[in-house]
């Protein structure tokens, strides 16, 4: 199928408050979200033409490079966090104990804190993009069952804390 | 089956973009998009007049090289005295064209007679009797990469001697079979010479003055290297001159004639402007490997040379010209691959790798090979040597040593059979097979240049 023949207004009409949301579980904040998100869409326009529809779903392809893009910038912030924030990490606060002076979104980032890499990707792909499980399978290289069995765990885990 | 817990407090934490910054992205991509379109059509226009003109061109150039003969694939050559085959040689070569009068395959040829050469001239010891090993063969990576997977393939069992093989550089290996590397000690000769080029005429004087008189030559295939990115993005549109630009360590300075300035490009527009705007990025195997060294070979020495001062470096300071044209930049544009290629390649489409051919062709359903100057690599523009990553590699044997060497024997027939099945154990594209062919390894006396 030709690339010409997607509908640009309605993918991105369709797509651009998933890719928003992604970045918000991703980041965890709702600061830099729209301009990862603007980040991921300009990359992706830029690149249309190169759109292989036969090949990938347009999302599995679209969440590709914001995968990319959020990668980038958590590890440009790590390598350079401000010291407050420097701070905020290393005290003895506990999720618990904080979670109601906080927003809901900000609370979800702290209890991913404690959560590894990969699954705090599949929260944000599942919850932010509301992508099934076996999309974010193809996007993160597990089974769809180990997906699906490491989300149960890890809401269940965020369940308990919330 | 599992109890879902409640996610409803996960659920509940999305939220909607602004409809102003939606729209604002909105208005931006789509003005985005039409100057895409402008510049589009600025660039149809321009390949519309270079077509005009280069047309005129290739038709010039078609009429001056119609008639150059066909390249043999297999052939052997006798350099002793009574055949001048060397200078004749390098008068074909002088003139610019392939040699004439060979019989090839596709001309039909003659059946292949014993490989046992009329002796001619007192030969020099073996190198494999120096050495104690059956047989020695020196050459480049890709060449004893092949030439060990054949003697494991062709070769009787096992014994106490074995074959000795030796890596080094295409020069080195055929002085190493002329016997005039340096100290003529049991490592510095070989019986069988593997080279990423023909051997010169040159060369062939020194071994015929140092008594090897019969040599056979074997094109063995063709060391083919390839840049591809995901297929998700399409096969990339490069030239050899792009990718010089993009990815040696120095190149010319746009502002000094002759002047070479350290590599500031890292974006393909910068390198050429009818690019997209992405950042310059190449994985590739370490820079010692055969691919990597391939590739400088082939696609950079091919983009630097379009720079005819460049170009002429390759007569007048041959040294600097290996240094300019071969050197890769070091300053993480080229960067050896390391786990997960394949996702990384699929999350940027600006990423692009460097693959041996046959490790891409290999994978047609992930990866799509670079065209270079409008040729797509595939058997057909390698065999006919138009893709620019490609370079034929020939294998000379000193057939002197072949008699009463059962191993060598079998060693240099499997090899051969190598060609004639069209196939090739490690890396090397053998050539095509050809209906009815006949691969051939003249008599000597017969052997024509």
């Amino acid at each position: 199928m030709e690339t010409n023949e997607l509908n640009w207004d309605a993918v991105y009409a369709h797509e651009a408050p998933r890719i928003y949301n992604y970045f918000r579980f991703r980041l965890g904040q709702d600061s830099d979200v729209e301009e990862l998100t603007a980040r991921t869409f300009e990359r992706a326009w830029r690149s249309r033409s190169r759109y292989r529809r036969d090949l990938a779903g347009f999302a599995t392809w679209l969440f590709k490079i914001a995968q990319n893009i959020g990668t980038d910038y958590l590890r440009a912030r790590r390598e350079h966090l401000p010291l407050d924030a420097a701070l905020e990490v290393t005290t003895d606060v506990t999720p618990e104990r904080d979670a109601e002076q906080r927003s809901n979104l900000k609370r979800l980032a702290l209890l991913c804190a404690a959560l590894p890499e990969r699954e705090r990707e599949l929260v944000a792909l599942k919850y932010g993009a509301v992508i099934n499980n076996r999309a974010i399978a193809q996007l993160t290289g597990l089974t769809e069952s180990n997906v699906g069995t490491i989300l149960h765990r890890v809401v269940q885990t965020l369940r308990d804390q919330w | 089956m599992k109890n879902e817990p409640n996610d409803d407090f996960l659920q509940r934490l999305r939220a909607d973009p602004s409809k102003k910054f939606l729209s604002t992205l909105k208005a931006n991509l789509d003005r985005q998009a039409i100057s895409q379109v402008k510049a589009r059509r600025t660039l149809f226009r321009t390949a519309i007049l270079a077509a005009l003109i280069g047309g005129s061109a290739v038709a010039v150039a078609f009429a001056v090289l119609r008639g150059s003969p066909a390249r043999t694939v297999v052939r052997m050559a006798s350099i002793g005295p009574a055949q001048p085959a060397a200078s004749k040689m390098a008068a074909e070569r002088s003139g610019g064209g392939a040699p004439k009068s060979i019989v090839s395959p596709s001309q039909g040829g003659v059946p292949p007679p014993p490989m046992v050469p009329p002796v001619t001239a007192a030969p020099a010891e073996p190198a494999a009797q120096q050495s104690s090993a059956l047989f020695v063969v020196a050459g480049p990576t890709a060449i004893i990469l092949n030439a060990q997977g054949i003697a494991r393939t062709w070769m009787p069992p096992a014994s106490k001697k074995q074959p000795e093989f030796n890596l080094t550089s295409s020069t080195e290996a055929l002085a190493m079979l002329c016997h005039t590397h340096p100290g003529t000690t049991a490592a510095g000769s070989a019986d069988i010479a593997g080279a990423s080029r023909r051997i010169l005429p040159s060369e062939l004087e020194h071994c015929r003055s140092n008594g090897v008189t019969h040599l056979a030559e074997i094109q063995s295939g063709y060391e083919t290297v390839v840049l591809a990115r995901s297929k998700l993005y399409g096969a990339p549109k490069l030239s050899a001159r792009d990718i010089f630009l993009a990815l040696a360590a120095e190149v010319p300075d746009p502002n000094r004639p002759q002047g070479l300035i350290k590599n500031p490009y890292r974006t393909w527009s910068a390198v050429d402007s009818s690019l997209l705007e992405e950042r310059i990025e190449v994985l590739g195997p370490p820079l010692s490997s055969a691919t990597a060294a391939a590739f400088r070979q082939t696609l950079m020495e091919a983009g630097c040379t379009t720079f005819p001062w460049l170009a002429a470096l390759k007569q007048t300071d041959s040294q600097r010209f290996e240094k300019v044209c071969r050197t890769l930049r070091d300053d993480g544009v080229y960067r050896e691959w390391s786990g997960r290629l394949q996702e990384h390649l699929e999350t940027y489409p600006n990423a692009l790798a460097l693959f041996d051919y046959r490790e891409a062709a290999a994978k047609p359903e992930t990866l799509a090979a670079a065209s270079i100057d409008g040729v797509e690599p595939n058997i057909d523009t390698i065999v006919a040597e138009s893709y620019a990553g490609s370079r034929a590699m020939f294998v000379y044997v000193n057939i002197e040593r072949v008699r009463g060497n059962p191993a060598m024997f079998s060693f240099v027939d499997g090899f051969r059979r190598s060609v004639d099945e069209s196939w090739s154990i490690t890396t090397l594209v053998a050539p095509p097979r050809q209906a009815n062919a006949r691969k051939y390894m003249a008599p000597l006396q017969e052997m024509k240049f």
